[in-house]
């Protein structure tokens, strides 16, 4: 008797799932607009939906179709939508999942950083540039600084061979801009009153390399 | 461990504080009904969901009361979700269940909504006029940005109201037509939570009431007004067009705590104005004579709308793609008891049934709602629950 009421159970719960995908799958998602046939005000848009939606994909075709703005605010979208296009995001998320989970640390972070195609580090590289454009004109967030300081040091390590040791600032336009961009990550958090002590152990990476 | 430190450090950044405007002013009402038929049709006269669709099909209401009702709502990946409190609630540790790939990804780009309509919901339709006051509670979580989060919990108070007017027609047209004014209002307390995926666990660990009234609020309130027109050709054929929020200016006031808004010691923001764009709507329905079928299914009902049809040139930054607006919906209900209805809208399919009990009705809708501008991009799953007191 347990089992069948198991079986019911497990029956109701595959129906829902299923009902799930039903009503989320859209017949008509081939007619999506190609973002680059979008107005201006469309594309942001679009950037914006691409963003919140978590599609890779569909970041990377945002980015193709605002990277050339020269508006600023557009700029640093376009910034946060290569970065989300090139995986970091998910890779640094999904590293601390494992961490938390107690796996191999020092194994863990160097799949996670080390994990990243030419064509993703070139989007880190476009972000950081793209932000770096930006910051003339309107003040990114400290967050949108401390990811593109880590897209520029994941790129500085791969080209380092991949390990941290010996990277400098001296040594590497990169970290360079990176430890810039933290270093205006950290005036951003002093300014609201929060605490620094993560971006200072950061920062030490670079210095201390 | 170097590594480590650039990790954890990008995450904890993320903290509360990032609020984002909001934007949205919704003057609907989650129903049941109205969503397992693919959205609101404007040609329809369709008991008290009229006052929400076309202020002109008023004037063919049988007279009819709304007491009360409760409508449970639940948008996102609300399966997934209740396995996360499944196992939570089996012993797993809180902080490490957030923390497993899975959880995060799923929380890194999640939109998830609670609500509960009613239990006011106290109004009247009939004789061409009708009104209603209405609330609603709802939480949203939503990921905002690179790796935040934001809970929102809002209350709100909505009132409609409207008055439908008949146009002579000469007698040989077999027609009927009808011109009708809506108004709208609301007003809404919002607090707002943001906190990164990384603080989430010590966020769950400190949920109480201090969490709530120490969050950012915000108070927005609008007014608006509707127009529409209705024309029936034999009782067979339906047309209608409605312009949603003529005219509907907004405001918000931001305060810095509930609790500061609540004793009067919070000193709040410079109210922020603004006005609704103008939708305008367009519908067909068709209600065929089953004939002696008629004695087992009644009121069957086929319905077509093209929602914003000039939202290209009204609102062009937000114009959507032209399938999205596309909304399909049929209904039949079988021995004047059971309901049963599909629909498309959003690009998305939806159904649902109805019970009528006489002196309640039961309505249930599964549905799908695309939340950006073209089909597929950021589809959410949704299911609705009603129970209706109205006679």
């Amino acid at each position: 008797m347990k089992s069948f009421r198991c079986a019911i159970y497990a029956l109701v719960a595959l129906a829902l799932v299923s009902c799930e995908a039903v009503f989320t799958t859209s017949p008509v998602a081939f007619l999506q607009r190609d973002p680059e046939n979008l107005s201006p005000e469309q594309q942001i848009t679009y950037g914006r939906d691409a963003l919140a939606s978590g599609d890779e994909e569909a970041m990377a075709e945002a980015f193709e179709a605002l990277k050339e703005s020269e508006d600023a605010e557009t700029q640093v979208l376009a910034a946060e939508l290569a970065l989300g296009a090139s995986g970091l995001e998910t890779a640094l998320t999904d590293s601390l999942g494992e961490l938390s989970a107690g796996g191999d640390t020092d194994a863990i972070l160097a799949d996670a950083l080390g994990s990243f195609e030419e064509a993703d580090l070139a989007l880190m590289g476009e972000a950081a540039a793209l932000l770096d454009a930006a910051d003339e004109t309107v003040t990114p967030t400290p967050e949108q600084y401390a990811f593109a300081a880590v897209g520029l040091m994941a790129v500085a390590i791969e080209e380092n061979g991949g390990t941290t040791t010996g990277l400098s600032s001296g040594g590497s336009p990169e970290v360079a801009k990176a430890e810039e961009f933290l270093q205006a990550a950290t005036s951003g958090l002093q300014a609201s009153g929060e605490s620094t002590e993560l971006l200072d152990e950061l920062l030490a990476v670079i210095q201390t390399s | 461990m170097r590594f480590r430190a650039l990790s954890l450090s990008i995450c904890l950044f993320l903290v509360a504080g990032a609020l984002h405007a909001q934007t949205d002013y919704d003057l609907l009402l989650p129903s049941a009904r109205t969503s397992a038929l693919g959205g609101r049709h404007v040609a329809l006269a369709g008991g008290f969901s009229t006052l929400f669709s076309n202020p002109a099909a008023l004037i063919d209401e049988e007279p009819r009361f709304s007491y009360s009702e409760l409508t449970l709502g639940a948008s996102g990946p609300i399966f997934s979700l209740a396995g996360i409190v499944m196992q939570s609630l089996g012993g797993s540790d809180v902080a490490t269940l957030l923390a497993t790939p899975a959880v995060q990804d799923l929380l890194q780009s999640i939109y998830a909504r609670f609500s509960l309509a009613g239990p006011v919901s106290f109004g009247y339709v009939g004789s061409g006029m009708g009104f209603g006051l209405f609330n609603d509670t709802q939480m949203v979580v939503e990921s905002v940005g690179s790796a935040g989060l934001e809970i929102r919990v809002g209350e709100r108070f909505l009132l409609r109201g409207g008055y439908g007017m008949a146009v002579p027609l000469p007698p040989a047209w077999n027609s009927r037509l009808a011109v009708g004014l809506g108004v709208k209002g609301f007003v809404r307390g919002d607090a707002v939570i943001g906190t990164s995926l990384l603080a989430l666990p010590s966020l769950v660990e400190s949920i109480g009431p201090d969490l709530l009234t120490a969050a950012p609020f915000e108070l927005v309130s609008a007014i608006g007004i509707d127009a529409g027109l209705r024309y029936v050709w034999r009782e067979t054929l339906s047309a209608g067009v409605t312009v949603d929020n003529v005219y509907s200016p907004h405001g918000a006031i931001a305060y810095p705590s509930l609790s500061g808004f609540l004793d009067g010691s919070g000193e709040p923001g410079a109210p922020r104005y603004g006005t609704y764009p103008q939708q305008v709507n367009v519908g067909l329905g068709y209600t065929p004579s089953l004939g002696a079928a008629e004695r087992f299914v009644q009121d069957v009902t086929v319905l077509l709308d093209y929602a914003d049809a000039l939202d290209f040139w009204i609102d062009p930054s937000n114009a959507e793609n032209w399938v999205l607006k596309l909304g399909l919906g049929v209904e039949a209900t079988f021995l004047q008891v059971l309901s049963v209805r599909g629909g498309f809208s959003d690009g998305l399919f939806a159904a649902g049934l109805g019970v009528d009990l006489t002196f309640m009705q039961l309505n249930a809708a599964m549905f799908g709602t695309e939340l950006s501008s073209e089909p597929g991009l950021r589809p959410v799953y949704n299911l609705v629950v009603g129970l209706e007191f109205r006679g």
